[in-house]
């Protein structure tokens, strides 16, 4: 049995910029979203330069969402914090980019194995900055939004700022979940705020995890 | 995203694609994967903010007027700033302050910069000879802001498609900014920016329609701005430097500095160092060079990070500050950086303000600072 790299298992988890998902036309940093020992990372922490994190009273967002992407994960979950009009980049945002989460997601994660799978996301969150009682919730959100590009199901928006992200969606064979980040942080002291520290667990099976199913 | 119009379709082509990338099956996975984003001062972020620095990496002196209050940056000219003295600019004015805040790019990915601000406009009147002279009239904007020191360079904050105004930035390079106040058919007590806030947008992975800072002719006497991020001219010539024996960093509080790396930026022809880049573990008040029989100083005001050129030259090159007495030539043995008496004689073995210090001599090209060495408090003086 072969242990694989996350860009060659049967679960893959690709970076944005990987050649099978975007490529070099996609906007996302490998310092972002990148491998270390062959598992895939999100960080907004040291890199190589001397930017570290992410400023106050700020957006950032990693990969495109679109409108609906958008409309679907942000403003119909009702995830506090940021809304479609935080959006900065993708058809969602103004400007003339059409892009949508799968024209340059900030990654990818997708059925290489050869049968159907349920597969499950969950965030653990470790710390968030509204573990400060000076920060609330509509000062600090961080948000996956996922798009499975085959899928019917509309998009989904996991909250890392607690627990209570879950969803699970159907993945055929050589199908895909695009997900993107955006970040908004409001007016909170960045010199003593709790950063977003967790990890992404994905589940996969025959028998259907539990969690809010994105499939209609 | 058109998902539920094309379901059938595009599932269909998705099944078929499956076979031939299917490696077969399984009963059950899991697989974690770690996520960290740090809130991080403005200073410290991917986006940073800060005031514009020198080529050393010390302040601008209009930098007093940027200030970081719970890792924010905000632009003070008020009373409330105690970095300067006096509450603001005067009614009926007109105020240029080159060279305040800059936007750095300290990810690893090439950004787009773009700029808003909502800007009052001038109530006016404004005097005939204003009108006359700088060619602006009541109903304009009563702040402009430009690239650095360059008040032709002005920067569009009014909000139109972003990448067709943006500035693009290199990893690691920074736009300084500068801004003109004038100040006409204000009242007195007036916060000319009450309730603005100033938005600054960055794109990755966009080439901007725009120059890009620095480039270009700017206007001024042939020097970019102090935008601390240009390099010099490639018509600046080495050759007359003389070359760097050793580099000393002072702390300023009699402590021998954690030095992390000095490495070399520029050589001469021959090879021989004239620029060096550093890094300390540990904040450095003053760097000292010495080569030849010249001395140079640089208040790098608590960085833990720049450069250093052997030159004071700093039309052509920095800011860089030539002991008194090496016009003298007398820079091999005790020289100081003050005639007034303001400074304390410095010598090889003691190049520090009367305290300890951390020396790195230069050795075939390059500086070793695992051979570096504590250096003396006072001249003709063992260590204390």
């Amino acid at each position: 049995m072969a242990v694989s790299a996350d860009d060659a298992a049967l679960i893959q988890l690709l970076p944005g910029w990987h050649q099978d998902v975007v490529g070099n036309n996609s906007t996302v940093s490998e310092s972002r979203v990148g491998y270390e020992d062959g598992q895939l990372y999100i960080s907004f922490e040291a890199d190589n330069q001397s930017g570290n994190g992410v400023n106050a009273n700020s957006t950032y967002q990693v990969g495109a969402l679109g409108q609906d992407d958008a409309e679907d994960g942000l403003d119909n979950q009702g995830i506090a914090g940021v809304s479609s009009d935080d959006v900065l980049y993708g058809s969602a945002a103004p400007g003339p980019s059409d892009n949508e989460i799968e024209d340059d997601p900030a990654f990818a994660l997708c059925n290489e194995s050869d049968e159907t799978y349920e597969f499950e996301l969950t965030y653990d969150a470790d710390s968030a900055p509204t573990d400060s009682s000076d920060v609330d919730s509509e000062d600090a959100a961080a948000v996956l939004v996922g798009s499975a590009d085959d899928t019917w199901g509309a998009a989904f928006a996991m909250d890392m700022t607690d627990n209570a992200g879950r969803v699970s969606t159907e993945l055929s064979p050589g199908e895909c979940l695009y997900v993107s980040l955006i970040i908004n942080v409001g007016d909170v002291d960045s010199t003593d705020t709790p950063d977003w520290e967790g990890s992404l667990v994905v589940n996969a099976g025959e028998n259907p995890p539990s969690g809010n199913n994105i499939d209609n | 995203m058109k998902r539920r119009s094309i379901l059938v379709g595009l599932g269909s082509a998705s099944v078929g694609a499956s076979t031939l990338v299917g490696s077969g099956a399984f009963s059950a996975a899991n697989v974690r994967r770690d996520t960290s984003i740090d809130v991080v001062p403005d200073s410290d972020a991917l986006i940073g903010l800060g005031p514009c620095r020198g080529p050393q990496g010390q302040p601008s002196s209009n930098g007093v007027y940027v200030v970081e209050e719970n890792g924010q940056f905000a632009l003070q000219i008020s009373e409330e700033n105690d970095n300067f003295a006096g509450d603001g600019i005067n009614v009926e004015s007109i105020y240029w302050f080159d060279n305040v805040f800059e936007v750095c790019n300290q990810s690893d990915h090439g950004v787009c910069v773009d700029f808003r601000l909502d800007v009052p406009e001038i109530p006016g009147p404004v005097p005939h000879e204003y009108e006359a002279e700088y060619g602006f009239s009541a109903g304009d904007d009563a702040v402009v802001f430009y690239e650095g020191d360059d008040r032709d360079a002005v920067i569009d904050m009014s909000p139109l498609e972003p990448r067709a105004e943006g500035y693009h930035l290199a990893p690691g390079e920074c736009l300084c900014i500068g801004f003109v106040v004038r100040a006409f058919g204000f009242d007195a007590g007036t916060d000319i920016f009450e309730d603005a806030s100033l938005s600054i947008t960055a794109f990755a992975g966009d080439e901007c329609d725009t120059e890009e800072p620095g480039d270009g002719d700017d206007g001024d006497d042939g020097k970019d701005g102090e935008d601390g991020e240009d390099e010099p001219d490639e018509t600046e010539d080495f050759e007359g430097l003389k070359a760097i024996s050793f580099v000393a960093f002072c702390t300023g509080d009699d402590t021998v500095p954690d030095i992390q790396s000095v490495d070399v930026k520029h050589t001469k022809d021959n090879g021989e160092p004239v620029e060096i880049e550093w890094e300390s573990n540990d904040t450095i008040e003053v760097v000292v060079l010495f080569g030849g029989q010249e001395w140079y100083l640089f208040d790098v005001d608590n960085a833990t990070q720049g450069t250093a050129l052997m030159s004071a030259d700093d039309n052509s090159f920095g800011a860089g500050r030539a002991a008194d007495d090496f016009a003298a030539g007398n820079g091999s043995a005790g020289i100081t950086f003050g005639t007034d008496g303001s400074d304390y004689v410095r010598c090889q073995s003691s190049p520090c303000y009367g305290e300890k210090g951390f020396k790195v001599e230069e050795s075939g090209g390059s500086f070793d600072v695992a051979d570096g060495e504590e250096t003396n408090k006072e001249c003709n003086k063992g260590p204390t």
